[in-house]
């Protein structure tokens, strides 16, 4: 009986309608409700489809980070930690396909291709712990190094020729970080390029430039290594001149510079702020790309360029490196660090435009995005004052994000600006005392006030009155704001509640002061529990001239979730109505309350007629309402709605007719597309979990139609075969006709053949199958390798390969496969449940029953839309459970297993599998009752298969596990019972049949049909005692002794040896109980002898066996007063060799014997000398 | 919760007009029906067709895209069908106003400016109603919508 997940090919064997709808809902609302409470309620939910995302080129568990395409672009370069130490690997960035190229078993770093494509360069760590500089050849061969333990190297970069290398190396751990350059052929220590401390050097294509980060010391007497700092800027030094020093305006630190290939541009990451909240700007922070035109037709080329924004602070940047026609770099990003590309000119196209970079900008709701975008705004925007604009903007959003360096950097800025009056003075400072203030806090010993940080706070806020006398009513009003916020930290709440409320909203103009109030006084509002005041506040707000709409529309949707949060549904539709009376007419949040007022009748119902009417009203409202941010605003609220209370209609309805209106080329368009489409594919699921196959089908094959999704693609090609549709792969072949090498045309051939292989039985003929769906996997993969679909099926059928046994190491790689296509499926609760279950499995199989576990329970935590599938996945807990020593939580989890098998009518055929394993794992957890009774409910289903069945072996696997149970359990006549049923199958197989149902990998582990015979020998002996015939049992051991005998001449384990030792002390145990003293020696003397031979050939002393052998032989004489003459072993030497072994390992287990063994020893003695 | 998943099952089928059209060919475009139906018209017979319709929920029902000729006929003889509330708005009017691509059913939904200035009188037929069918077709190819254009507003004949 196999695994019923392996049953299941397809990655769509893990969904589920409810929770998927619910996902869709999810995306619903990042792309279309970019509003400033669900940006900071989950930031990395947002869509942005119009900005450029970095693509991902290298995946998996551990780091992958240094990237560096040849010269081609075809091959990346890259340091992973994937094996503990740090290796260089090559990907193929057409196939995919991975080597390691640098293995020095030791950590390297810094890979570099040489200009021609043909050597490496890299900082090696193996014969120098402080680094050399080496070169392999590209292809694969032998390293040689330039430099050797005398100095230390930490990083290195070819120069434009490829016969010279620079390398960055000290003498010692105290000396300075010099530049040095040497031939590329070896042989010479160089020649020293720059004396000082230098970090990242970068030479332009032409060679003319050398670029660096100048490093400052804290301190001469410690080595640069512990006491470096980042410098502000870079150098920059044509051939022998003097180096130029370069300072960006711009806050943070700067590092790693690289020319881009045309030598038109300078690259580098800069630490914009302290990210990470250590005091300190480093490149521990999050890094940014930054691009600078370099123009050498000036002294300086940097001269009067500015740099270009060219990542999100967001995805933690750095290590940039432009190829010809893609910038690679890594990235911290959803939690890994990985090797990413993207465009020349970064997220954001070069070509836009003004007006489109503030409609993206508006419809984004990622601040870090925002900061993006305020940055090549503010390259674009030549009128002062709409530049300064955008500087408070952007030091508005520094602050938020708690950037503080950043926020006083443009805070600074922005002060003294030229079209800076009085009033945006104002804002300034008091933007500037608030960060001194934020700064002060955060250096709080733990958070605790103390009186002098309360004394400098009282300060500041008398400076800030003073700040207010005389000044703009806009700086008196953001004052205001501030003070309340440095009084509410030092707590005193009712200073700073005063302060909020005198300050009339309505009165304020300033739209960055309103925006302080819902960022700084909304917060204080609600901790202290003034609902009415928040209330209030945010009325206000919705209605205040100097916001936009579309800021309006948000704040309406904030006040909504204020007044709705913690009320009972019964009371939802009243407080609504009641608060639209004090609303304007005609205004942004009466039409929003409007809408919630029609919205809120769906919940709690699942009556068609009131979803119709309420649709039906909703598309009244929506057509009356033609303003793009208000429909946006509907049509998001009224998606998410639809999402909560399954109406797939309105769902789609709304989706469709969004997507059909906003313009195109409006930067919504793209999310009202992407939307569309998640809604469509989420109608294919939700038509499949109904069976529906037909109506599934055409929402899938409707959205291939449109886009290359392979999800939607698999989903035709399975639900073509559930609808019976024959011809499918020959449409599909068809409509390619013209191009009939297209990616997608090898992806369906592929997935085709890999859907076969779970119901082939012949190896060869999987074989077969297998090659050649990795013959069109591969043929496809070029093109698709950003699909996490891809390397799902790349990583099943390397796994399939594993478990068909062709191939034993295809288990790392079908490992390696299923991670990548893990981090492409990020957000894809499908793709991430079906491979995590399938690692899961295939961790399992290699026997990583811990590891196995960790993929198994994040699976369990995702939703399922098959009972298979839940079963599959409780089968393996509890296997792996059971294999990592929690014998308890696997019974429990098979049992789990039995009950949904036995409640679920197509999975009737795998409740004998669940017996089975509840059974099993409830012996091994010591639950023998349980064990019992499980397996006596197995028998009769096991009772009624075919005779080919019978000869698979797992009946008599069963009859002797049940055996064995019941004999734990003391029910001896029982045990019998099922003894006499598993003599009768075991006549009835061969070993030939027991093979052939194990898998490949699984043979060598299987049992023979002898070694059941022998466990049941022993089972039998043990009934047959319990039952008081031993007789009987004496016979069933000695046939038990002549098996296990037979089995060591036939060249059996030194394991057989002991369980020999076992029947004879069994056999003695019999012995005895009838008296017969002399036979009972000889059978432990037999015994022992065994354990004896046993510890020649392993060096085991102390074998529990040994321990009751000889406990009983001492007995014997001490006891039984068989004389010392009478044993034919020397029973104190050998007492007292097992006791001293005890003694030199003292294991707390063994205490008893130690201690029964050093009385028994002691009275031998004692014996031995009174003789 | 099954429960609720069959009964909106049971009111979802509102695809709108023509779904699963598909660019097919290249070289420019002319104004004549061969043309427009080899570059893009052809694709919709994945779906708008007699034995395609199973399976695509509230498709339009008049149309069949499996040759020029019916493709053609239906188009300029025909009027929309089998759509559901709110699409349902635009059953019974015609695909092509023979001379007036602007009051054409059929240039409003793969051309955006059409359909948001369109007015067909007090059918409810309008931009809010016309589902874009390149949203579920694709884009069509460089020329086409002005081909399509010149072809409707020449009387669209069977050339």
């Amino acid at each position: 009986m196999g695994d019923p997940q392996m049953l299941r090919t397809n990655t769509r064997s893990c969904s589920h309608p409810e929770g998927l709808v619910r996902a869709a809902a999810g995306l619903a609302l990042a792309l279309l409700l970019p509003t400033q409470a669900h940006a900071a309620a989950s930031p990395k939910a947002a869509v942005e489809p119009s900005l450029r995302q970095p693509q991902r080129l290298t995946a998996g568990g551990s780091d992958q980070f240094l990237g560096c395409l040849s010269p081609d672009g075809g091959t990346l370069y890259y340091v992973s930690n994937r094996n503990a130490t740090a290796q260089v690997f090559r990907q193929d960035l057409l196939t995919g396909a991975i080597d390691l190229v640098v293995d020095d078993e030791a950590d390297v770093s810094f890979p570099r291709i040489s200009p021609d494509g043909t050597s490496l360069l890299y900082i090696s760590t193996r014969d120098d712990a402080s680094g050399d500089a080496c070169i392999r050849p590209a292809a694969g061969g032998k390293r040689r190094c330039l430099t050797d333990d005398k100095s230390a190297e930490v990083q290195a970069f070819w120069y434009p020729k490829g016969d010279e290398v620079g390398v960055v190396t000290r003498k010692g751990l105290d000396g300075a970080l010099e530049l040095r350059r040497l031939p590329a052929g070896g042989g010479s220590a160089g020649t020293q390029v720059h004396p000082g401390s230098v970090s990242s050097p970068a030479i332009s294509p032409d060679g003319q430039w050398l670029v660096w980060v100048p490093i400052e010391r804290s301190s001469d007497k410690v080595g640069v290594s512990f006491s470096m700092r980042l410098g502000r800027g870079l150098m920059l030094r044509k051939g022998g001149g003097q180096p130029i020093q370069i300072r960006f305006s711009l806050p943070g630190v700067t590092g790693f510079p690289a020319f881009s290939a045309d030598g038109r541009w300078l690259y580098f990451a800069r630490y914009l702020s302290d990210t990470n909240f250590d005091g300190r700007i480093d490149g521990d922070d999050h890094g940014v790309i930054f691009r600078v035109h370099f123009d050498t037709g000036r002294a300086n080329p940097l001269d009067g360029s500015r740099p270009e924004q060219l990542t999100s602070a967001r995805w933690n940047c750095q290590y940039p490196s432009p190829a010809r026609d893609k910038l690679v770099m890594t990235c911290h990003f959803h939690g890994s660090l990985d090797v990413y590309s993207l465009p020349l000119d970064g997220a954001v196209p070069a070509t836009w435009k003004p007006d489109k970079l503030r409609e993206v900008l508006e419809a984004s709701s990622d601040p870090w995005q925002q900061l993006m975008l305020l940055d090549r705004l503010q390259s674009r925007e030549t009128d002062n004052g709409k530049r300064l604009e955008l500087l408070r903007e952007t030091t508005r959003l520094h602050l938020r994000l708690e950037e503080l360096t950043s926020a006083a950097f443009f805070a600074e800025k922005v002060a003294g600006h030229p079209s800076a009056d009085a009033a945006t003075r104002g804002w300034a400072q008091v933007v500037l005392e608030l960060i001194a203030h934020r700064n002060e806090e955060r250096r709080l010993d733990r958070g605790q006030l103390n009186d002098r940080f309360i004394a400098d706070q009282q300060a500041r806020i008398a400076r800030l009155e003073k700040l207010a006398e005389g000044a703009p009513e806009s700086t008196v009003q953001h004052a205001r704001l501030a003070r309340a916020e440095i009084f509410d930290v030092i707590g005193d709440k009712a200073q700073a509640l005063k302060l909020i409320d005198g300050l009339d909203l309505k009165q304020v103009k300033d739209r960055m002061v309103l925006l302080t109030w819902a960022e700084r006084a909304l917060p204080i509002l609600r901790d202290l529990g003034e609902r009415d005041r928040a209330l209030a506040g945010v009325t206000a707000l919705c209605h205040h001239f100097s916001l936009s709409v579309g800021e309006r529309l948000d704040w309406s949707e904030q006040l909504i979730d204020l007044l709705l949060r913690g009320q009972p549904q019964t009371a939802r539709a009243g407080l609504i109505a009641a608060w639209r009376e004090k609303l304007e007419v005609d205004s942004e949040v009466a039409f929003r309350f409007d809408l919630e007022a029609l919205l809120l009748k769906l919940d709690g119902t699942h009556d068609e007629a009131v979803h119709s009417e309420v649709r039906q009203a909703v598309f009244e409202l929506y057509r009356e309402h033609t303003f793009l941010l208000e429909r946006r605003a509907l049509v998001s609220a009224t998606l998410r709605k639809a999402a909560e209370t399954n109406s797939a209609r309105m769902l789609y309805q709304f989706a469709n007719s969004w997507a059909s209106w906003v313009d195109k080329g409006h930067v919504e368009r793209d999310r009202a597309v992407a939307l569309y489409r998640q809604v469509v594919l989420e109608r294919g699921y939700v038509r499949e979990a109904e069976k529906n196959w037909l109506d599934a089908h055409g929402s899938f094959w409707g959205l291939t139609v449109v886009t290359d999704d392979l999800e939607a693609w698999i989903g035709v090609i399975d639900m073509a075969d559930k609808a019976g549709r024959k011809n499918e792969l020959a449409d599909i072949t068809k409509r390619y006709k013209r191009t009939p090498d297209h990616p997608v045309v090898h992806f369906v051939a592929a997935y085709d053949q890999a859907r076969k292989l779970a119901s082939l039985r012949d190896p060869e003929r999987k074989k077969e199958v297998l090659d050649a769906a990795q013959a069109e996997l591969d043929k496809a993969a070029p093109g698709l390798l950003s699909s996490p679909a891809i390397h799902h099926l790349r990583g099943y059928l390397a796994h399939q390969r594993f478990l068909g046994g062709y191939d034993r190491s295809a288990a790392f790689s079908a490992h390696s496969h299923y991670l990548m296509g893990l981090d492409l499926a990020r957000g894809n609760p499908r793709y991430e449940a079906a491979i995590l279950h399938a690692v899961g499995l295939l961790q399992a199989a290699v026997g990583n029953h811990w590891i196995a576990l960790e993929y198994l329970n994040r699976r369990a935590e995702l939703p399922f839309m098959t009972p298979q599938t839940r079963l599959s996945l409780l089968l393996a807990r509890a296997r792996s459970l059971f294999h990592i020593g929690r014998e308890a939580e696997g019974a429990s989890a098979a049992r789990d297993a039995y009950k949904l098998a036995n409640a679920t009518p197509e999975l009737k055929a795998w409740v004998p599998l669940c017996l089975d394993r509840a059974a099993l794992y409830a012996y091994a957890a010591g639950e023998l009752k349980r064990a019992s009774t499980l397996y006596r409910l197995l028998e009769p289903m096991m009772g009624t298969s075919g005779a080919e069945v019978a000869r698979s072996g797992n009946q008599l696997r069963a009859a002797v596990m049940q055996a064995a149970a019941e004999l734990a359990a003391g029910q001896f006549a029982e045990a019998l019972a099922a003894l006499d049923r598993a003599d009768r199958l075991a006549r009835a197989t061969d070993d030939d049949a027991l093979m052939a149902g194990a898998r490949p990998y699984q043979r060598t582990m299987t049992m023979r049909v002898e070694d059941y015979r022998v466990i049941m020998t022993g089972l039998r002996a043990q009934a047959l005692r319990g039952l008081g015939r031993d007789k009987d049992a004496g016979q069933a051991l000695a046939a038990r002794r002549v098996a296990l005998q037979a089995r060591i001449e036939s060249g059996g384990g030194d394991d057989t040896l002991l369980q020999l030792a076992a029947v004879e002390r069994d056999l003695a145990a019999v012995a005895a109980k009838a008296q017969d003293k002399d036979e009972a020696a000889r059978r432990l003397e037999a015994g022992l002898a065994h354990c004896a031979t046993f510890q020649k050939r392993t060096g085991t002393v102390a074998p529990p066996v040994r321990l009751v052998l000889l406990r009983a032989y001492a007995e014997l004489h001490l006891f039984g007063k068989v004389p010392l003459s009478a044993l034919r072993r020397d029973l104190v030497g050998e007492l007292a060799a097992v006791y001293a072994f005890l003694c030199e390992r003292p294991n707390p287990r063994l205490a008893a014997e130690r201690f029964v063994f050093k009385l028994y020893l002691a009275t031998l003695r004692a014996g031995d000398q009174g003789q | 919760m099954t429960r609720t998943l069959i009964s909106a099952a049971c009111l979802l089928s509102l695809a709108g007009l023509f779904s699963g059209c598909e660019a097919v060919a290249g070289g420019d475009v002319e104004p004549k029906f061969s043309s427009l139906y080899t570059h893009y018209f052809e694709s919709c017979g994945n779906c708008h067709a007699p034995d395609k319709r199973a399976g695509k929920e509230g498709i339009e029902m008049t149309l069949d895209f499996s040759t020029v000729a019916s493709a053609h006929k239906t188009l300029t003889t025909g009027k929309a069908s089998g759509m559901q509330d709110p699409y349902d708005a635009c059953n019974g009017v015609p695909f092509i106003s023979a001379g007036n691509a602007s009051k054409s059913l059929l240039m409003a939904v793969v051309d955006q400016p059409t359909r948001k200035s369109i007015d067909l009188g007090a059918s409810g037929c309008g931009a809010d109603t016309i589902t874009d069918m390149t949203l579920k077709a694709g884009e069509p190819p460089a020329g086409f919508v002005a081909a399509l254009k010149t072809w409707i507003d020449g009387g669209a004949p069977n050339d």
